[in-house]
């Protein structure tokens, strides 16, 4: 209080000239048409660059949010897309029963997850995912990301997957060339965490530098047409039948977060075969 | 001290009766498209006593602003240039103090101190009074060269009839 009144008693005629001035504003903004109008643009310029940077710092506030929601019509963007879908359109008696008008039976569903835990370091690489038995992921099915394939999944809790990178020595991809249907399994050296190998495609198989690499939709796993990589070097070794193609993946192992996981609905149909075809 | 109140009073009246009786009606004077406005009023805050305390001058500039707003239709204009040169006049008078000093006793006047000096007070707080005066009528930057041209005009015309004012009544204090 005492300092209060000896700031006013210093600053006394200074204060009482700016509050005066201020009512002095007011009034004239209030009851003067042309500074009205002057005034009001004016405040309309400032309010709306403040306003601007306030939804600038807002938005970023928000951007989690709004990256999960973002995810999720991602995938059910993917979910439509034709490689998702099981091709029920060539039935025997088509010219006689009614198919449903798109002929497509959805085939893969893709759960939005996000990685909680990565490393590139090791040989066998794991990942961790914040979805488990509870979002209805089971091993295995396919991980991917929006740039690539990322891995499979091996265990799940009710919470939480455990996901065998691609990065991983054990992990075998099937991939194919895109647009000249060569293919070939994906494997890792355990070196760079930059680059996967395509191996047993035969030598006459003419795969160029820059080719992409996807996956084939051979395995029961992934969907065909999901983009791997790029060739980045081919070359034969002496005496081998098979080249060795050398692929820059398109994925960032060290920084990707936001992932989908790939049910494939017809999981149980496919395995049952399989079986079947093992046990003769 | 009583005759000083009632003395200001009646300047004030009186400055305010001429300022728009007879001021605020003549825009016969142009020079090309500009018609300056005069003002004589502002002359009442700067005959003010020099004991008079700059908080209470705030106040009496404010309230003598409003009024002549109440007259001229313009709310808040004349009040924010009468604060600002109330606000001013410690200044002014500080900068263009006579050798010998002032002398609390007397009023700040052609008769106590010289037409010149008077001059010289007059000019330097009509031309903060009207510079302030137009900014806040124009009330933007954007024309400033307007500013500019209506602040030397309404000038050199409020001087003048200041001036003759004051010769004409040649008050002591």
């Amino acid at each position: 209080m005492f300092g209060l009144l000896r700031l006013f008693s210093r600053f006394g005629p200074l204060l009482i000239f700016l509050f005066l001035e201020s009512v002095c504003m007011m009034l004239i903004v209030r009851y003067n048409d042309s500074q009205r109008l002057i005034f009001a643009s004016s405040a309309s310029a400032v309010s709306g660059a403040i306003l601007q940077a306030n939804s600038q710092l807002t938005s970023f506030i928000g951007l989690k949010k709004e990256i999960a929601a973002m995810q999720q019509r991602i995938a059910e963007l993917e979910n439509q897309n034709r490689n998702a879908f099981y091709y029920d359109e060539n039935q025997t008696d088509t010219a006689f029963t009614k198919i449903d008008s798109s002929g497509l039976k959805p085939m893969y569903v893709f759960i939005p997850a996000e990685i909680i835990n990565n490393s590139i370091s090791g040989k066998q690489n794991m990942l961790t995912i914040n979805r488990g038995k509870k979002h209805g992921i089971l091993p295995p099915m396919a991980v991917i990301s929006d740039k690539g394939v990322i891995g499979i999944v091996r265990h799940s809790t009710d919470h939480f997957a455990s996901v065998m990178s691609a990065l991983n020595t054990n992990t075998r991809i099937s991939a194919s060339v895109r647009g000249k249907g060569y293919f070939g399994s994906l494997i890792w050296k355990g070196q760079d965490p930059r680059y996967l190998y395509l191996v047993d495609v035969p030598k006459h198989d003419s795969v160029l530098k820059g080719d992409t690499i996807e996956t084939s939709g051979f395995s029961t796993l992934f969907p065909k047409g999901i983009p791997i990589g790029t060739v980045a070097k081919i070359w034969i070794g002496p005496g081998e039948s098979n080249q060795q193609i050398q692929v820059r993946l398109m994925t960032n192992f060290s920084t990707v977060r936001r992932v989908f996981v790939v049910k494939n609905l017809f999981f149980e149909e496919l395995k049952a075969l399989q079986q079947q075809s093992d046990n003769e | 001290m009583n005759n000083l109140l009632i003395t200001n009073i009646l300047r004030f009246i009186l400055l305010l009766l001429m300022q728009i009786l007879i001021f605020k009606q003549i825009n016969i004077l142009h020079i090309g498209p500009v018609y300056p406005d005069i003002f004589i009023y502002p002359l009442f805050l700067l005959l003010l006593p020099l004991t008079i305390s700059r908080q209470l001058l705030l106040f009496i500039g404010f309230i003598s602003g409003l009024t002549m707003d109440w007259f001229y239709d313009s709310w808040g204009l004349h009040a924010s240039a009468c604060v600002f040169l109330a606000f001013t006049r410690p200044f002014v008078l500080r900068s263009i103090e006579p050798k010998g000093g002032y002398n609390t006793t007397y009023g700040l006047t052609i008769r106590r101190y010289q037409i010149a000096w008077f001059l010289q007070y007059c000019a330097w707080a009509m031309l903060l009074f009207l510079a302030f005066y137009y900014s806040m009528e124009v009330f933007t930057p954007v024309f400033i060269l307007e500013i500019i041209l209506k602040t030397i005009s309404g000038f050199v015309a409020s001087m003048l009839f200041i001036i003759i004012v004051m010769l004409i009544f040649n008050p002591m204090d």
